[in-house]
């Protein structure tokens, strides 16, 4: 790209955005530069939609390998419990390409140039880029577990990632007899959506009090505390007493191996322990692209400017959601949400020779403790002085306790689904 | 068009964002938002709408959120998140915006 061609995008990205601004109604034709984005969630859809929100003139090519199959995470514990159906979780990119005017392409992102500025795809296919955005979740590390495999996952699924696994679990669970055990095995720090794993045991113990009332669940957890851990605990106690035994590391809940032929687990201790349905949730790192590209760190995450995501390894990429490193901010949905709206305020402002502004994010992650009651944890985050991502000083913070806004709450995250699914996709 | 005019309109559209040290904009905040409150803050089901009511009193009821005035499930923990300048900026924001 020549000097005077750029100095001409420039003027013409900002002409069209004037445009947008006062009603014209602009043709999109990629002036302003062309931005690859890959992965369709949270993350990746928000930031194509807000980079041609906040800037009409440029061209946002979407990519992913399951646009036409692509259902969100949050709200699929539900489905595990039978409160919600797959059909609900599914996303349409529809208003994507017909409402904002992004490109959409299903494909697998086999790799990328980080310096020719380019993204190669399986079909074979390279695009361009001026900036280029990795949103692609996360990847399981099944190999940390002794026995398990992505193969050994059709037979113990981990359900992490929503869709088929979903579905598996699902079925698992209704074929699971009255009086049998359910394990899970928890993932270690870091990991997507931290309340998660404990969210899918408040709604597998209300369908299990329903259907299978002798039934039992057993977290076995590395973790020696949780998120939300208080209020998880006291709904367990209330909704299912007796039904739920999490144990901790010092109880022995650290598991180095599964084995799918006798349906059991091993810790770490020795003990071994027999289940009737055993969902592993390995550990995680962020999505192979980014891993493959040499864009994280030796413990597998991403590490980013904290004003603009642009990767701390490599020009013109920028990693968000549960693949990058956001301080503070957890790997959610929201999460993801937030941090795609920050970094395409700053590309939008790198293409226009702008300097980005101050960030401010926000989190809030519903979980249900029983189909029709559920607790929240929040947050909102900034800057420091240093330009590291922090929450802000007596921001955020749990639900109050004693299920005193339990059903409210409930109501509201179904609000929030319906809120963040338009925001992003709609 | 001038390069002028064009300046302005990057300005004005950016926000607040000629420093490299700008506190968040009304807009940059408002996006936040959106995840619950709806694309634009048009509203969910259950939701309320923010878009398009008057600034006075969404910065009213934002404060009565920080300070614990209005009881609340989960705003109260948003609203301390954020300097009396910020709310103000923001609940400029959501009165700039079409109500549905």
């Amino acid at each position: 790209m020549t000097l005077s061609r750029r100095s001409f995008l420039k003027l013409a990205g900002a002409s069209a955005a004037l445009g947008a601004l006062t009603g014209c109604a602009m043709e999109p034709r990629g002036a302003g530069g062309h931005v690859v984005v890959v992965g369709g969630g949270f993350g990746g859809a928000a930031a194509a939609k807000y980079i041609r929100r906040l800037d009409p003139s440029i061209k946002v090519t979407l990519i992913d390998a399951n646009l036409s199959n692509y259902y969100t995470c949050p709200f699929s514990n539900l489905v595990l419990g039978g409160q919600m159906e797959m059909k609900d979780l599914k996303v349409s990119f529809d208003a994507l390409r017909d409402k904002h005017g992004v490109q959409l392409i299903e494909d697998h992102v086999d790799g990328i140039d980080a310096d020719k500025r380019t993204v190669k795809l399986k079909s074979g296919k390279t695009l361009g880029y001026d900036k280029l955005v990795l949103s692609p979740g996360i990847e399981l590390s099944y190999e940390k577990i002794a026995g398990y495999s992505k193969d050994v996952a059709e037979k113990l699924p981990h359900a992490w990632k929503a869709g088929a696994q979903t579905t598996l679990l699902r079925k698992q669970l209704e074929a699971m007899k009255d009086g049998g055990t359910f394990v899970m095995v928890a993932p270690p720090n870091p990991y997507r959506c931290p309340p998660g794993p404990y969210e899918r045991a408040a709604v597998v113990a209300d369908y299990l009090k329903k259907h299978k009332p002798k039934s039992k669940i057993i977290i076995l957890d590395p973790k020696d505390k949780f998120s939300k851990q208080g209020l998880f605990m006291e709904a367990w106690e209330t909704l299912y007493p007796g039904m739920i035994d999490w144990v901790g590391p010092d109880r022995g809940g650290v598991v180095t191996a599964v084995d799918a032929g006798s349906m059991t687990v091993t810790t770490k201790d020795g003990d071994k322990i027999k289940a009737d349905v055993i969902n592993v949730i390995p550990p995680m790192q962020a999505g192979k692209i980014v891993t493959a590209s040499g864009l994280a760190d030796d413990k597998g995450w991403a590490p980013v400017n904290q004003r603009t995501f642009e990767s701390s390894k490599a020009k013109n990429v920028y990693v968000i959601g549960d693949s990058c490193i956001a301080g503070p901010v957890p790997k959610s949905g929201y999460g993801a949400n937030s941090e795609a709206k920050i970094a395409a305020a700053s590309i939008v402002n790198a293409l226009n020779g702008a300097e980005p502004g101050d960030p401010k994010f926000v989190n809030t992650c519903y979980s249900y403790v029983s189909a029709q009651d559920a607790i929240s944890v929040a947050g909102v985050y900034e800057l420091d002085a240093e330009n590291k991502i922090i929450e802000v000083k007596g921001s955020g913070g749990v639900s109050a306790k004693e299920g005193k806004n339990w059903k409210a709450e409930a109501i509201f995250a179904k609000g929030w689904y319906e809120g963040i699914r338009q925001d992003t996709w709609g | 068009m001038p390069r002028t005019a064009s300046l302005i309109g990057a300005a004005l559209m950016l926000g607040a964002a000629a420093t490299a040290h700008a506190a968040p904009s009304g807009q940059t905040i408002g996006f936040t938002c959106f995840a619950c409150h709806g694309d634009m803050g048009k509203g969910t089901a259950t939701i309320p709408p923010l878009a398009g009511r008057s600034a006075e009193s969404l910065y009213e009821q934002l404060i009565a959120f920080k300070t614990g005035k209005r009881p609340a499930t989960v705003m109260d923990r948003h609203a301390k998140g954020y300097s009396d300048e910020e709310l103000h900026a923001v609940a400029e924001y959501f009165a700039s915006l079409p109500a549905k």
